[in-house]
C-alpha cells in the first residue's frame, strides 16, 4: 500500500466514512506496519482538531470581504455625519409628519420635489426556480459534487486494495 | 465578485444580445398542414397550401399557436383603448389600482414644467414601462386634469392610445372563427405560446413589469384552458420553453441573474406542470435543474418526442479571455434518457456557415430530422441534424425579416422571399414561399402562395 492509499484510508476511518470490511483490512495493515501508527495517530489528532474548530453541526461563516469592510465603513462615517444633525433631522420629520396627516385627511396628493416615486406592484407570489437555477451554480453544489467524487474515487481504490488484501491474505492461508 | 468575472459576463451578456433580435412567428401551419394562420397588428386570416386567404377573422391578432386537434388556436389579440373609462373597464383591479397610483404620484411632483416628454415623467418612475405610461397619461387627462398644467396636458394631444393584450382560445372549422373569452390580461405583449400535448394548459411568456427590487422581467405563465386558472411560473427565464412529449413538463431556461439581461448564466430546468389527466397540478413541485449554460432572453428550448432537448447557447469553456468568446452560438441537444450528456449539434466544421444566422430561432422540422434557421435579414438555411450539413434555400437578403421560417409538412418549408416583377422585371414583391423535399432528398424549387393576396393581406405579414 502507498502512503497516498493510506493516509487516504486513515482519513476516511478518522471521519467515520470507511465500511467496517475495510476497518478491519487497515486494522490488520497496521499491525503489520507499526511504523506507520504515528501517521495514523497524527491523522486521526488532525481530523479531531478540526471537528471541535469547525462544529460540523453549524453553518460555517465565512470571514467578511474587504469590500464589505469597506462599505461599512463608509456607512458608519455618514452615520456619524447622519447623527450630527440627527436633531434637526428629527424636527423636520415630526414636521412633515404633521402635514403629510393632515393631507390625508383632505385625500389630495401633496406637492413633493421626491425624484421616484414608490410603488410596489402586487403581484402573485411565485414559487419559481430562482433557488434550482441559482443552485445549480452554487459553491455549496460544486463541494457536493467535489466529495461525492472523492468518495467514489476512494471506494474504487479501496475495493482494488481490498481486492489486493484478499489475495494476500489468501496467498498466506488466513482465508 | 471579482472585477474580471464581472467584465467577461458583461462581454458575454453583450455578445448574447447581439446575436439576437426579435423575430416574430406570423405564420403558423396547423398539424395535419391544411391550414395556416397569418397575425400580425391588422388581424388573423387562415390560408390553405394553395394560397385561397380567408377574410379577416379577428382584429388585432397577434400570435397563434394551433392545438393539436387542428381546430383551437391559442390567440393573442390587443386592444386599443383611448379613455379612462375604457382602461377602467378593460384592465385588471391591480392594473387600475397601478395606474391610479402612479398618476396621483405624478399629481404630487411639483416641477411638471418638462413633462410633455415622456422620458421625462418616467424618469420618475423607475417601474413603468412607456407602454403602461399611456394609461397613466389617459387618467390624468381624463379624471385629474385640474391637478396639472394645462400646456403640458395639451401637448399630449388627443391620441393617447394605450394597448391591452389579451390570451384567448379561438376555433376555426375551415370556414368561420370563434374567439372565446379572455383568460388573461397585461399591458405586455406574449412572446412565445406552446399548448400541452392533450391541449388542456396553454404555457406562455410575457414580460413582467417589475418593482424597484427587481426590475421589468421576462415571466413563464400556465393558463389552464378548461378551469381558466392563470398561474404564473416564473421570472426571469427564456422567452421560448417547451413541453415534454406527454405534455406534463415543462422545459425553459431561467437566469440566475436579478433580471433577465444581467447575467449571461442561467440553468436549463423542468418542472412538472400537469398531471396524467394533462390538468394543471393545484400544487406545483419544485423545478430540477438539468444543464449550466449560457443563456439570454431569447435562448430558445424545444423538446424532441423522443425525449431529447434541443437548446441554443454559446460554446465557452471557462475560465476565458474577452478574445476567446465565440462569435457565434451553437445548437446542443441533452439526452435525458441515456447517459446524461450535452453534444452539439453544429459540427465545427460547419459552424463557420452559421454566421450572421440567428440560432435563437430555429425551429424544428415536424419528423425532427431538419431544423430551419433564419439570420436578421430574411436569409434561410437548413440543417439536417443526422450528418450536420447545412444547405441554404435562400441566400439573397431580404431586409427585415417579419416572420422565422416554419413547416408546413416535415418536409416542406414556408418561409418569405423577395421575387422580383413588374414589366421591367425592375420590382420585387415580397411572397410567402413554400418549399419542399423531392423523393431523391433535393430539395424542389420554391412555390409563391401570396401572389394574389390583395393589399390588406398582405400588409398582415410581407408589407
Amino acid at each position: 500500500m502507498n502512503r497516498d492509499l493510506l493516509e487516504q484510508l486513515l482519513m476516511d476511518q478518522a471521519l467515520n466514512e470507511l465500511s467496517p470490511e475495510s476497518t478491519a483490512l487497515l486494522d490488520a495493515y497496521l499491525g503489520d506496519h507499526p511504523e506507520m501508527h504515528s501517521l495514523a495517530d497524527s491523522i486521526r489528532e488532525t481530523v479531531a482538531i478540526g471537528e471541535r474548530a469547525v462544529h460540523a453541526e453549524l453553518p460555517t461563516r465565512l470571514p467578511p470581504l474587504p469590500k464589505e469592510k469597506l462599505f461599512s465603513h463608509k456607512r458608519t462615517a455618514r452615520w456619524s455625519m447622519t447623527a450630527r444633525w440627527g436633531s434637526v433631522a428629527a424636527s423636520l420629520i415630526i414636521g412633515f409628519g404633521l402635514g403629510i396627516s393632515a393631507t390625508l385627511l383632505q385625500n389630495k396628493p401633496s406637492q413633493t420635489d421626491s425624484d421616484t416615486i414608490a410603488y410596489h406592484v402586487q403581484s402573485q407570489p411565485v414559487s419559481g426556480g430562482l433557488e434550482t437555477a441559482r443552485a445549480f451554480w452554487s459553491s455549496q453544489t460544486y463541494m457536493d459534487r467535489y466529495q461525492k467524487n472523492r468518495k467514489d474515487r476512494t471506494q474504487r481504490n479501496e475495493n482494488t486494495e481490498l481486492q489486493k488484501q484478499i489475495q494476500q491474505f489468501k496467498k498466506r492461508g488466513l482465508l | 465578485m471579482n472585477k474580471k468575472f464581472i467584465v467577461i459576463s458583461t462581454i458575454i451578456a453583450g455578445v448574447c444580445l447581439f446575436l439576437v433580435g426579435c423575430h416574430p412567428k406570423t405564420i403558423t401551419w396547423s398539424p395535419d398542414g391544411q391550414w395556416a394562420a397569418f397575425c400580425n397588428d391588422y388581424g388573423l386570416y387562415f390560408t390553405d397550401g394553395q394560397g385561397e386567404i380567408s377574410s379577416r377573422m379577428a382584429e388585432k391578432a397577434y400570435r397563434a399557436e394551433w392545438f393539436s386537434d387542428g381546430k383551437r388556436l391559442a390567440i393573442e389579440q390587443f386592444v386599443t383603448l383611448t379613455s379612462w373609462q375604457q382602461v377602467q373597464n378593460t384592465v385588471s383591479e391591480d392594473y387600475r389600482d397601478k395606474f391610479i397610483q402612479c398618476a396621483e404620484g405624478l399629481l404630487a411632483v411639483k416641477n411638471k414644467r418638462d413633462w410633455d416628454e415622456k422620458t421625462n415623467m418616467l424618469e420618475h418612475m423607475n417601474f413603468l414601462d412607456e407602454d403602461e405610461l399611456d394609461a397613466v397619461q389617459l387618467y390624468i387627462r381624463d379624471m385629474a386634469s385640474g391637478g396639472f398644467p394645462k400646456d403640458v396636458i395639451a401637448s399630449w394631444g388627443d391620441s393617447i392610445e394605450f394597448d391591452y393584450h389579451f390570451l384567448r382560445i379561438g376555433t376555426w372549422d375551415g370556414a368561420t372563427f370563434t374567439m372565446g373569452e379572455p383568460l388573461w390580461g397585461s399591458p405586455e405583449r406574449i412572446w412565445d405560446m406552446r399548448i400541452s400535448a392533450k391541449g388542456h394548459v396553454v404555457a406562455f411568456t410575457s414580460a413582467f413589469p417589475g418593482d424597484f427590487d427587481e426590475g421589468t422581467s421576462s415571466s413563464l405563465w400556465a393558463a389552464d384552458v378548461e378551469t381558466k386558472e392563470v398561474v404564473l411560473l416564473d421570472k426571469n427565464s427564456s422567452l421560448y420553453p417547451d413541453w415534454d412529449a406527454a405534455g406534463t413538463r415543462l422545459f425553459y431556461v431561467r437566469s440566475i441573474g436579478k433580471e433577465s439581461s444581467d447575467n449571461p448564466l442561467g440553468t436549463l430546468l423542468s418542472r412538472q406542470i400537469c398531471g396524467q389527466d394533462g390538468n394543471l397540478l393545484s400544487d406545483l413541485p419544485e423545478p430540477q435543474s438539468l444543464a449550466g449554460l449560457v443563456a439570454g432572453e431569447f435562448t430558445k428550448v424545444r423538446c424532441l418526442p423522443d425525449g431529447r432537448i434541443v437548446f441554443s447557447s454559446m460554446e465557452v469553456t471557462l475560465p476565458v479571455i474577452g478574445k476567446d468568446i465565440p462569435e457565434q452560438k451553437q445548437l446542443f441537444v441533452l439526452d435525458l434518457q441515456r447517459q446524461s450528456t450535452i453534444t452539439r449539434l453544429i459540427p465545427r466544421s460547419e459552424q463557420s456557415k452559421t454566421e450572421g444566422y440567428s440560432l435563437d430561432h430555429f425551429e424544428i422540422s415536424p419528423d425532427q430530422k431538419q431544423i430551419s434557421i433564419p439570420d436578421d435579414e430574411g436569409r434561410v438555411m437548413v440543417l439536417t441534424i443526422a450528418t450536420g450539413e447545412f444547405v441554404v434555400l435562400q441566400a439573397q437578403k431580404v431586409g427585415d425579416i417579419r416572420t422565422v421560417p416554419v413547416w408546413r409538412y416535415p418536409d416542406e418549408l414556408c418561409y418569405i422571399d423577395e421575387l422580383k416583377g413588374g414589366l421591367l422585371g425592375d420590382k420585387t414583391r415580397k411572397e410567402i414561399m413554400l418549399r419542399k423535399v423531392t423523393p431523391d432528398g433535393e430539395w424542389s424549387d420554391p412555390r409563391a402562395i401570396s401572389k394574389d393576396w390583395s393589399k390588406e393581406v398582405r400588409q398582415v405579414v410581407l408589407d
